[in-house]
C-alpha cells in the first residue's frame, strides 16, 4: 500500500532511450566477438589476397607499361573501353557470351536438382552407389580431352553420331561448321559432363531433410511423387536460390580454353566469346590494360545481373544472398 | 570458460602459423652479375633436357670468361609467365630466341631494353662483319627511332620456299594419270582421285582429293591464283609488283575462292576441312591401312603422312589463270628478337662478345644441329657433315634436343650451303632436294618491317578484327559460295573494321624498310 | 472389422502399384543415363590403349585398336610424374584441412543472424568472387609476403573461398535449428563450444561436400603452381601432366614440319592415359565421403 503510494507520488523516471540503443548495438557487438574469431582467420586471408591486390583495377585507366611500372603508366581514362565497344566483336562477343550463359543456366541449373532428387529416390543401395560413382566420372575429364571427344563424336564422316544415324539412312549434316548449333553443343556437353558433380550439393541437402516430414506426409497417403513435391523442393530451395543467383553472377565469364578448343572459322559467328577475344588480342603481345578494362566491364554487367536476380529472389522466394 | 580458452588458444595458433608461414618464404636471390655470372631466360617448345647447353655452349662460355645461370621455359606455359615476369620485376640479364619475346613485347617495353647498336660497333666484330656482307641483316632489327634492341639471325639450310603441296603418286599410277602442270589438270586430276578407286581397294567412295594439311589449306589450295602466303609474322601481306597488297582483298583472291568453292561443291575438298581439329586431320593422313588422301599441304612427306610417305611426291608449282606459277614463301630464313639484353644487365660488354661468337659459320652449324661430335662434323676441308642421329630417333628432334635449333643468334655466309654435306632421305637435306624443283618460282618473302610502338598496338587490336572476319567469310564462302555476290559488302565491312589505316600502316612501315635498305647498302 | 481390415489391405496394394510403377520409371531414368554416361568413359578407357591415329579416325569403339600401352610407359618413364604424386598429394590433404577450417566457421558465424554488421560482412565476402586485382597485382602481392617457390603458396593464400563460405552459410541457416542455440545456452554453452561441439558433429554432409570440392579443386589446379613455383621439385601432378601433354596443338604455335608432327603424336598418345592416370586416387577417395551425403545419418545423431 505505501509502495503504491509513493508510485502515485513521486515521478516515474524519463525512460532512457538513447543509452539503451547504444548499450544493444555494444552487447549485440560483444556476443559477436566469438563470431568474430570465427571470422578472423578467412578474413586476413581475404584482405591480404584479394582486397589488396585489387588496386590492379586502375590498369583499366591506364595505359599500362610493365617498363613503367604501375604507378608510372600514364592515365588514359576510357580510352580502352571506347575502344572495346566500338571493335567490330563488341556485340557479337557480347551477344555470344550472354546466348552461351543465359541457355547453360536453363538447362545445366535444374538438372542437377532434378538427378539429386533422383537419386535420392534409389533404394537399393548397391545400384544407387554405383550411379553415383559414373555420373561423377566425367567431372574428371579435362578440357582438352573432352573437346578432343566431342570432335570425334561429331564428325559427320566417321563419327560415333554418324553411325548409328547411318543405320537410319540419314544423313549427319556438320554440326561443328553451323554457329547457331554451337551453344547447343557447348551447354549439352557441359551438363553431359557435368551434372552428376553439379548434384553433390542437392544431395548432401536432401540428407538433412528430417525424416519425420516423410512420415507424416505417408500417413497422409502422400506418394513419393506428392513427397517430392512438396517436401524436398520447398526444403531444396534455399539452396537453390543461393546457387542460382551466385550463377547468375557469373554470366559473363564463359570460360575461354573449351570454346577456343572448340571453335573453326565457320562457327565463329556463334562461337566467339569475350574471354576467347580478349585471348587473341592478348596473342600478339601483352594488351593488359585493355584485358582489365574489359574485365572490369564484365565484373560491373556480373554485379548488376546478381542484384538483379538477388532482388527477384527476395521478392518471391524471401530468400537471398544479402 | 576454460574450454572457451582453449579454444581461443587454438585459433591463435592457427593464426600465427599462417602469419608465420608468410615470413617463411626464402628471399629471391639478387643475381649480381659481378663475378661474371649472368642470368639468361630462354623458350622452348618442349622440356628436351639441357644438352642443348652443352658443347658448344659451354666452351664459349669458358673461353669468354663469363658464367651463365640459364631459365628454361615451356613454350605452352610462357605465355601466363611472361605476364609476371616482365611486371614482377624479375628480369634476366638477357632473353635469347626469339620464340621468347615478340615484336611488340620488346617495343611496348622498350624501356626495359638496352639499344645495342654501339656495343655492336665497339665488342662485336663478327657480327659487324655480318651486316657488312648482308645489310638485310641491320635492316631487320633496326628500329623506327633508328636504335638496335634485338640482335638477328640467318639460319643454315632453309629452303626458298617453305610449305609445299604432295600429291599421291601411286594413285596417278594406279588412274593412268599424267602429273598435272596447270591448275586445269589439277583440277580434273582431283576429280578422278574423287569418282574412281584411286587407292585401289575396291572402294572408290573413301578417297578424300584434297585433305587438311599442315599448314594454310586455302592459300595452299588457291595458289595458281597468285596467293603467295608468307610467314604468320606478316599475317596475310604479299609483295606484288613491289607494293605491298593485303591478299584478301585482290579480285585473284576472289577468284581463288570461287574455284575453290567449285571444287568443294565438286567433293574435291575433304568436307571437314574447317571443322576438324589437328588430331583428326593427323589421322586421316596418317592412315596405316590405306592411304586416304591424295593432295596436302606441309614441309616434307615424312611430316604429312608417317607411313604412307612413300607413296606421294612433290606437286610442281601449276600453272595459274595468269600463266604464271606460284609457291608458298612461308619458311623464314631470317630473324630477329633471337637476343635482347635487359636493363638489369651490369656488364653487357662481355655479354656481347660472348654472344658475337655465335655469328661465324662454325657456331651457326652447331647451334642448329649440335656440338661438334654430337650433331656435326667438321672434315680437314673446310666442309661439313651433318651426322645420324642414334637409331629410332628423328632427326629433327635430335637436333632441337642439341641445340637452340631455329633460335638464338646465327649467320651464315652465301654459297654456306653448298658446304654442308648432309643426308638427302630425310629432314633437311631432304626438304632442300624438295626445294631444288620449286624454288625458282618463290619470290622473296614479305620484308621484315619495323614498326613503331603506337603502330604495332594499333596493327595487333586491328588484327584480331580483320583476321577474324577474313577467316570467317572465307571459310563459308568455300562451303556456300558467295564470294562474287558478297565482294562489294565484305571489301565495305572490312573498310569499317579499319582496313584502310591497317593498310597505311603497312606502307609506310614497308617505306621506312626500304629507305634503311638503301641508307645501308 | 472386416470392412476396415479390406479398406487397410487395398490402400496399401495401392501404395505399391503407384510405388511401382515410380520406381520403374527412377531405375529407368537411372539406368538411361548410365549408359550415356558409360560409353564415353569406357571410351576413355579403350582410347588409352590404342593408337592415336584409329581414334581420331573413329574406327575405336568398343576394344582397344592395336593394343598399346605406350601412353603409359611414355607418361610414367617420366620420373617427375612420382615426385609430382607425392607433392599433389600434401597439397590436397593440407590445402583441404587448412581450406576446411578456414571457411567452414566464416560460413557459420555469418549464418548467424544475431551477428554484429552481418550484412557488410557477407558483401565482404560477396565481392572477391566477382572483382578481382588481376594476375600481376596478386602476384606482386604474394612476392612482398615472400611466399614465391614455397610450400605454403599452395595451401595458404587461396585458401579462402568465397562461394565455398556462402554455401556453407545456407546449409548452416537451413540446417541446423535455431533454439538449438537457445538450448545450449540455457546449459551454459558459450558460442564457440556450440560450434565446436555440437554444430559440427551435424554438419558431416557439408564438411563432406566443402571439403571433397576443394580437394577436387586442389588435386586437379596447376595455374597457381605454374605462376608461383619455379623449384620443379614443388610441382604439382596436372602441372607436370600438362606440361608433358605440351598443350594442344593451337596453342603450340608455329612449329614446323617434323617437330610439330612428332610432337602431336607424343601428346595424343600420352592424353587419355593421363586421365586415368591422374583422376584414379581422387575416385577412391569418394566412396569415403559418399555415406555422408545419404539421408538420415546427420538427423540421426541430432534426435539422439
Amino acid at each position: 500500500m505505501i509502495k503504491g503510494h509513493i508510485n502515485e507520488v513521486l515521478p516515474k523516471p524519463p525512460i532512457v532511450t538513447v543509452n539503451t540503443k547504444d548499450s544493444e548495438r555494444l552487447k549485440k557487438f560483444k556476443k559477436s566477438i566469438p563470431l568474430f574469431v570465427l571470422l578472423l582467420p578467412s578474413l586476413i586471408l581475404l584482405i591480404c589476397f584479394a582486397y589488396i591486390p585489387m588496386y590492379g583495377i586502375i590498369l583499366a585507366f591506364k595505359d599500362y607499361s610493365p617498363s613503367l611500372g604501375i604507378w608510372g603508366s600514364p592515365w588514359v581514362g576510357f580510352k580502352h573501353f571506347i575502344q572495346y565497344f566500338n571493335s567490330y566483336q563488341f556485340d557479337i562477343t557480347l551477344k555470344n557470351t550472354i546466348t552461351i550463359s543465359l541457355y547453360s543456366i536453363l538447362v545445366g541449373f535444374p538438372l542437377p536438382i532434378a538427378v539429386a532428387i533422383l537419386c535420392n529416390q534409389i533404394r537399393r543401395q548397391m545400384f544407387r552407389k554405383f550411379f553415383q560413382v559414373t555420373i561423377y566420372l566425367p567431372h574428371f575429364i579435362s578440357t582438352m580431352v573432352m573437346c578432343g571427344m566431342i570432335l570425334i563424336f561429331l564428325s559427320p564422316s566417321n563419327g560415333l553420331i554418324a553411325n548409328i544415324l547411318a543405320l537410319f539412312g540419314i544423313e549427319m549434316p556438320n554440326i561443328m561448321s553451323n554457329p547457331s548449333m554451337f551453344s547447343s553443343i557447348y551447354v549439352w556437353s557441359d551438363v553431359w559432363q557435368h551434372v552428376g558433380w553439379d548434384s553433390i550439393i542437392y544431395l548432401a541437402a536432401l540428407s538433412t531433410i528430417n525424416p519425420t516430414y516423410y512420415e507424416a506426409a505417408k500417413m497422409d497417403g502422400a506418394s513419393r511423387l506428392q513427397q517430392i513435391i512438396h517436401i524436398e523442393l520447398p526444403l531444396l530451395l534455399p539452396t537453390t536460390m543461393i546457387l542460382l543467383i551466385l550463377r547468375a553472377g557469373s554470366i559473363l565469364s564463359v570460360g575461354f580454353e573449351k570454346v577456343l578448343l572448340l571453335q573453326n572459322p565457320l562457327n565463329l559467328a556463334g562461337s566467339e566469346v569475350i574471354s576467347t577475344y580478349v585471348y587473341k588480342v592478348g596473342l600478339q603481345s601483352l594488351q593488359y590494360s585493355l584485358s582489365t578494362a574489359i574485365g572490369l566491364f564484365n565484373t560491373v554487367v556480373n554485379v548488376a545481373v546478381l542484384l538483379l536476380v538477388n532482388w527477384i529472389s527476395k521478392k518471391l522466394t524471401d530468400i537471398s544472398l544479402f | 570458460m576454460r574450454k572457451k580458452l582453449l579454444i581461443l588458444i587454438t585459433v591463435l595458433v592457427m593464426l600465427t602459423s599462417i602469419l608465420s608461414a608468410c615470413n617463411n618464404g626464402n628471399s629471391q636471390n639478387d643475381d649480381s652479375n659481378d663475378d661474371g655470372s649472368y642470368r639468361i631466360a630462354t623458350v622452348r617448345w618442349s622440356d628436351w633436357g639441357d644438352d642443348f647447353l652443352k658443347g658448344f655452349v659451354e666452351e664459349t662460355t669458358k673461353e669468354a670468361g663469363i658464367n651463365i645461370k640459364w631459365d628454361i621455359y615451356l613454350n605452352s606455359e610462357w605465355g601466363d609467365k611472361k605476364a609476371v615476369l616482365l611486371a614482377g620485376g624479375e628480369l634476366p640479364d638477357a632473353f635469347l630466341g626469339s620464340i621468347a619475346l615478340t615484336d611488340g613485347d620488346i617495343a611496348q617495353n622498350q624501356d626495359m631494353f638496352l639499344p645495342l647498336e654501339d656495343l655492336i660497333e665497339e665488342h662485336m666484330p663478327n657480327l659487324k662483319a655480318a651486316f657488312e656482307k648482308d645489310p638485310t641483316l641491320r635492316a631487320l632489327v633496326t628500329s623506327p627511332d633508328g636504335h638496335i634492341y634485338s640482335l638477328p639471325k640467318k639460319l643454315p639450310l632453309r629452303p626458298k620456299a617453305g610449305n609445299q603441296l604432295f600429291i599421291n603418286k601411286k594413285w596417278l599410277d594406279n588412274l593412268g594419270l599424267e602429273m598435272p602442270d596447270t591448275y586445269e589438270d589439277f583440277y580434273n586430276v582431283l576429280k578422278a582421285f574423287k569418282e574412281q578407286d584411286a587407292n585401289g581397294n575396291g572402294d572408290p567412295n573413301d578417297e578424300i582429293p584434297f585433305g587438311g594439311g599442315l599448314a594454310n589449306n586455302v592459300f595452299a589450295f588457291t595458289l595458281p591464283f597468285g596467293m603467295t602466303k608468307s610467314a604468320d609474322r606478316a599475317g596475310y601481306m604479299a609483295i606484288k609488283d613491289g607494293e605491298p597488297v593485303f591478299l584478301p582483298t585482290l579480285d585473284s583472291y576472289r577468284e581463288g575462292i570461287e574455284w575453290m568453292h567449285k571444287a568443294y561443291i565438286d567433293g574435291l575438298i575433304d568436307p571437314e576441312i574447317f571443322t576438324q581439329d589437328q588430331s583428326m586431320s593427323d589421322a586421316k593422313r596418317n592412315n596405316a591401312d590405306i592411304a586416304l588422301v591424295g593432295v596436302a599441304v606441309g614441309w616434307t612427306p615424312d611430316a604429312l603422312f608417317g607411313p604412307n610417305a612413300d607413296e606421294y611426291v612433290a606437286l610442281p608449282a601449276l600453272k595459274g589463270p595468269d600463266g604464271n606459277r606460284y609457291v608458298l614463301t612461308d619458311a623464314d630464313t631470317y630473324g630477329r628478337n633471337e637476343f635482347v639484353i635487359t636493363k638489369k644487365c651490369k656488364n653487357p660488354e662481355k655479354l656481347l662478345q660472348w654472344v658475337d661468337k655465335f655469328y661465324t659459320e662454325d657456331a651457326s652449324i652447331q647451334t642448329f644441329y649440335g656440338s661438334f661430335g654430337i650433331g656435326v662434323e667438321k672434315l680437314d676441308d673446310g666442309t661439313y657433315k651433318v651426322l645420324e642421329p642414334p637409331a629410332g630417333e628423328s632427326a629433327d628432334i635430335f637436333a632441337w634436343v642439341n641445340s637452340f635449333r631455329d633460335f638464338g643468334p646465327k649467320f651464315i655466309d652465301e654459297g654456306f650451303n653448298e658446304k654442308v654435306d648432309l643426308p638427302k632421305t630425310s629432314g633437311d637435306g631432304l626438304k632442300l632436294e624438295l626445294d631444288k624443283a620449286i624454288n625458282q618460282y618463290a619470290q622473296d618473302p614479305y620484308p621484315f618491317v619495323t614498326y613503331t610502338r603506337e603502330e604495332l598496338q594499333r596493327l595487333n587490336t586491328l588484327r584480331v578484327d580483320i583476321d577474324s572476319y577474313v577467316e570467317a567469310m572465307q571459310s563459308k564462302w568455300v562451303v556456300e559460295g558467295g564470294a562474287t555476290e558478297e565482294w562489294d559488302s565484305y571489301i565495305a565491312q572490312l573498310k569499317q573494321m579499319g582496313l584502310d589505316e591497317y593498310m597505311d600502316i603497312q606502307i609506310k612501315a614497308f617505306e621506312r624498310y626500304q629507305n634503311t635498305l638503301k641508307e645501308l647498302q | 472389422m472386416i470392412f476396415k481390415r479390406n479398406s487397410r489391405k487395398s490402400k496399401l496394394t495401392k501404395k505399391s502399384w503407384g510405388d511401382w510403377i515410380f520406381d520403374v520409371i527412377v531405375y529407368g531414368i537411372a539406368i538411361l543415363m548410365i549408359i550415356m554416361i558409360l560409353y564415353p568413359l569406357w571410351f576413355i578407357i579403350i582410347a588409352s590403349f590404342s593408337n592415336p591415329s584409329d581414334i581420331a579416325q573413329g574406327t575405336v569403339w568398343l576394344w582397344p585398336k592395336d593394343w598399346s600401352f605406350d601412353g603409359y610407359i611414355e607418361l610414367f618413364k617420366q620420373e617427375v610424374i612420382w615426385r609430382g604424386y607425392l607433392n599433389t598429394i600434401l597439397y590436397t590433404v593440407v590445402g583441404t584441412l587448412i581450406a576446411l577450417a578456414v571457411n567452414i566457421p566464416a560460413g557459420f558465424a555469418l549464418s548467424r543472424n544475431d551477428l554484429f554488421g552481418r550484412k557488410w560482412l557477407t558483401i565482404i565476402y560477396v565481392v572477391p568472387m566477382f572483382v578481382s586485382g588481376g594476375l600481376v597485382p596478386t602476384y606482386l602481392v604474394v612476392k612482398n609476403f615472400g611466399l614465391l617457390d614455397t610450400f605454403w603458396v599452395m595451401v595458404v593464400p587461396f585458401s579462402v573461398s568465397c562461394f565455398n563460405i556462402i554455401v556453407a552459410r545456407t546449409f548452416f541457416k537451413t540446417s541446423i535449428p535455431t533454439d538449438l542455440y537457445e538450448a545450449a545456452q540455457i546449459d551454459g554453452c558459450g558460442t564457440l563450444r556450440y560450434f565446436f561441439t555440437i554444430v559440427l558433429p551435424l554438419s558431416k554432409a557439408i564438411l563432406a561436400v566443402i571439403g571433397l570440392w576443394t580437394a577436387v579443386g586442389i588435386w586437379n589446379s596447376w595455374f597457381n603452381a605454374l605462376i608461383y613455383l619455379n623449384d620443379e621439385s614443388l610441382q604439382p601432378l596436372q602441372l607436370i601432366l600438362r606440361r608433358i601433354l605440351i598443350t594442344n596443338e593451337s596453342l603450340l604455335g608455329a612449329a614446323t614440319g617434323e617437330l610439330a608432327a612428332e610432337l602431336r603424336r607424343l601428346s595424343d598418345m600420352m592424353k587419355y592415359a593421363a586421365i586415368v592416370v591422374s583422376t584414379a586416387p581422387i575416385m577412391c577417395l569418394y566412396p569415403f565421403l559418399q555415406k555422408y551425403f545419404n539421408q538420415g545419418v546427420t538427423i540421426g545423431a541430432l534426435k539422439e
